[in-house]
């Protein structure tokens, strides 16, 4: 299915995918992450239970240096 | 040192900080230490997967009052935002309001910062916008709700202290809430002008973050910014054009 991850399309190879799972496949240290998913935060406590949707707008942010 | 009301918190430090541009991010803390900031800001990205950025929330204590910032937003809508998804994340009710969409000299968006202000202060955030030095924009900031305004001493992360000194002045003088002077200050002396003009607090990042020690630099401003508001309610003397003698004159050794 077709998402979109930080405003890039991305092609992932099921449907319905925990999203979780997604992002520990991706493989990076998650502390710290803000997820939203069409615009809703998804709070940390429900990423074992959110499932990914075809055409989901995922937006992936953290908080960084600035002044 | 007299307080500093911020919407309605208490603050015993006049100096503001900013997380960019360190060297290493384990300066902050020891700087945070040294310098006596209270508040600190940091901004909001997407996360690079190829490389992404630490959690800057790691490297700030706990009890330092955080200040996410808006930046990278062009438009009033993008600004609203951002704060929103910050609040959501648990980093408090403040936020600085900083809108550009001029890269060469990066100066906000008046306008723009009005009507985020306006929105964010009626949703409960404690609004903090950063904004170009202007009376009128300031007077406006007020109205729509800001719990402080914050003019640029000159272009961000220029150095080059307060060349908007003369609105400043102005902007001091006729707004009620705290006037805090962001961007541009690029040594301690330049914080301590701002704080004898009146301001009730300066916002220093670059200075800090890019000098060779700045834990030692945060000290500097630290110090500056105490000496500045000291002489501030102090009440300097008047300047004169002439010399006006500090001993008596009256002397004894060409009297006749």
């Amino acid at each position: 299915m077709q998402v979109v991850v930080n405003g890039k399309e991305e092609s992932l190879d099921n449907d319905n995918i925990i999203l979780s799972t997604w992002l520990k496949d991706k493989n990076i240290d998650t502390n710290g992450f803000i997820v939203m998913i069409n615009d809703e935060i998804i709070k940390q406590e429900s990423w074992q239970s959110v499932v990914i949707k075809p055409s989901d707008i995922i937006e992936i942010l953290n908080f960084v240096s600035g002044g | 040192m007299d307080k500093l009301i911020i919407g309605t918190h208490e603050f015993s430090s006049r100096l503001l900080t900013g997380t960019g541009k360190f060297s290493d991010k384990k300066f902050i803390a020891p700087m945070l230490e040294a310098s006596k900031s209270e508040m600190i800001t940091m901004a909001l990205r997407r996360v690079d997967f190829l490389m992404p950025n630490e959690n800057i929330l790691n490297f700030i204590p706990k009890d330092i009052t955080l200040l996410p910032n808006t930046s990278g937003a062009r438009t009033a809508q993008e600004a609203i935002k951002i704060a929103r998804i910050a609040r959501a994340s648990g980093c408090g009710d403040f936020i600085k309001i900083e809108i550009i969409n001029d890269m060469k000299y990066l100066m906000p968006d008046n306008e723009e910062t009005i009507k985020a202000t306006k929105i964010l202060a009626q949703e409960g955030f404690i609004v903090m916008p950063y904004m170009m030095a202007d009376l009128v924009s300031a007077k406006k900031l007020e109205e729509a709700g800001a719990a402080a305004v914050m003019p640029l001493g000159s272009p961000i992360g220029s150095n080059n202290g307060l060349q908007t000194k003369p609105i400043l002045e102005m902007i001091i003088e006729h707004i009620k809430v705290p006037v805090i002077v962001d961007a541009g200050i690029g040594k301690p002396s330049h914080a301590a002008e701002a704080m004898e003009m009146g301001a009730d607090a300066v916002l220093v990042n670059t200075a800090i973050a890019t000098s060779f020690d700045p834990v030692k630099m945060g000290r500097a401003f630290s110090l500056a910014v105490e000496a500045g508001r000291e002489a501030y309610l102090a009440q300097m003397a008047k300047q004169s054009k002439y010399a006006n003698a500090s001993s008596p004159l009256t002397g004894f050794l060409h009297e006749n």
